[in-house]
């Protein structure tokens, strides 16, 4: 049976959007694109330097992976509207990672513009993808602001610290219904299976590929993680329990002495 | 010549420059494809660039994708 990930009518087979944030080497990102599997990846918009022009668009092009450009560094909804807009133009695609952070040392959202920034980006045409704190309140009003897909952060970008606050996370995926993607945080394989476990719909990540000793093998097993998680959140996991439940049958067991309970002695005791 | 701003940076270029000339002119690219133009935090469509012609004091960001995010 299929399982794909569709945001804003478009499928896409894998649930892993692999970032090109960290990534200081062409040849290896392009080998670890491939070995993400990953159909969607992101990039800024910056001042360019003549000897890269448009070198990077390019690249991914020949990968078969699609450009998802975000506005990582505005501070206001209007410097958003704008990178967003010279991204449309630059790379004629109207999807957008809209990023609208606090300051440089957190990198946290800035939640009135974020949503001033979203309800300008969705009434210029553009397709929305907004990352956000892991606020379940914030998270519904992007939604009814008409974003595409939500992205709750698991901890602040590049940190590696994970999903810091799982219930939130749990109940925004549990909540909305535009996709949800958990963005920024990702340390190692097991955060972007526990993210998909929670019920989230796709993971992004950047540094935690990208900055690895190895990125190729990272992306491998970064595919493997969004895979089986996701697959464990379909299973239905068991309900967790105080005491043991006996995965053996109780019914035939051989009586070699008499039955104690090391709780029941220690209470006499 | 006159002087204009470009991604932050004065630069003076001759009178009747067009921005595909600065576009030019900063790049050094025969290609491109890839880049956006904003002059007075309006975007510049690349179709509009060889027949908008720049002017005294203007500021222009040249802008392109690279690995981030």
């Amino acid at each position: 049976m299929s399982d794909d990930l569709v945001i804003a009518g478009r499928t896409f087979r894998s649930r892993l959007i692999l970032g090109t944030g960290g990534a200081s080497d062409d040849a290896l990102l392009e080998r670890t694109l491939r070995a993400s599997g990953t159909e969607l990846t992101t990039v800024a918009m910056r001042r360019v330097d003549g000897s890269r022009a448009g070198t990077l668009s390019g690249l991914m092009r020949e990968a078969g992976v699609s450009l998802l450009p975000n506005t990582a560094g505005c501070r206001t909804a209007r410097d958003a509207l704008l990178t967003a807009r010279l991204a449309r133009e630059s790379l004629g695609t109207p999807w957008v990672k809209l990023e609208v952070v606090a300051d440089d040392d957190t990198l946290l959202p800035d939640a009135p513009e974020l949503l001033r920034a979203a309800s300008l980006l969705v009434d210029d045409g553009f397709t929305v993808l907004a990352y956000t704190n892991d606020d379940p309140a914030l998270a519904l009003r992007l939604q009814r602001l008409g974003c595409a897909a939500v992205m709750p952060l698991g901890s602040p970008i590049g940190t590696g610290l994970g999903i810091l606050n799982p219930h939130n996370i749990r109940l925004i995926a549990s909540t909305l219904h535009v996709p949800v993607i958990l963005d920024a945080g990702v340390g190692t394989a097991s955060d972007a299976a526990l993210a998909m476990e929670l019920g989230c719909d796709g993971v992004l990540l950047a540094s935690a590929v990208n900055r690895a000793q190895d990125p190729e093998l990272m992306a491998t097993a970064m595919a493997h993680a969004v895979t089986a998680g996701r697959a464990a959140f379909r299973a239905g996991r068991i309900p967790r329990r105080d005491r043991a439940l006996a995965s053996s049958p109780h019914q035939g067991r051989p009586e070699f002495s008499p039955p104690t309970s090391l709780i029941d002695s220690g209470a006499r005791a | 010549m006159i002087d204009v701003w470009v991604n932050g940076q004065q630069r003076k270029v001759p009178r009747e420059a067009t921005v595909e000339d600065v576009v030019r002119l900063v790049t050094g690219a025969d290609c491109l494809d890839g880049i956006a133009v904003a002059r007075a935090e309006e975007v510049v469509p690349a179709g509009a660039w060889s027949r908008t012609c720049v002017t005294t004091g203007d500021r222009l960001e040249i802008l392109g994708a690279v690995a981030g995010g």
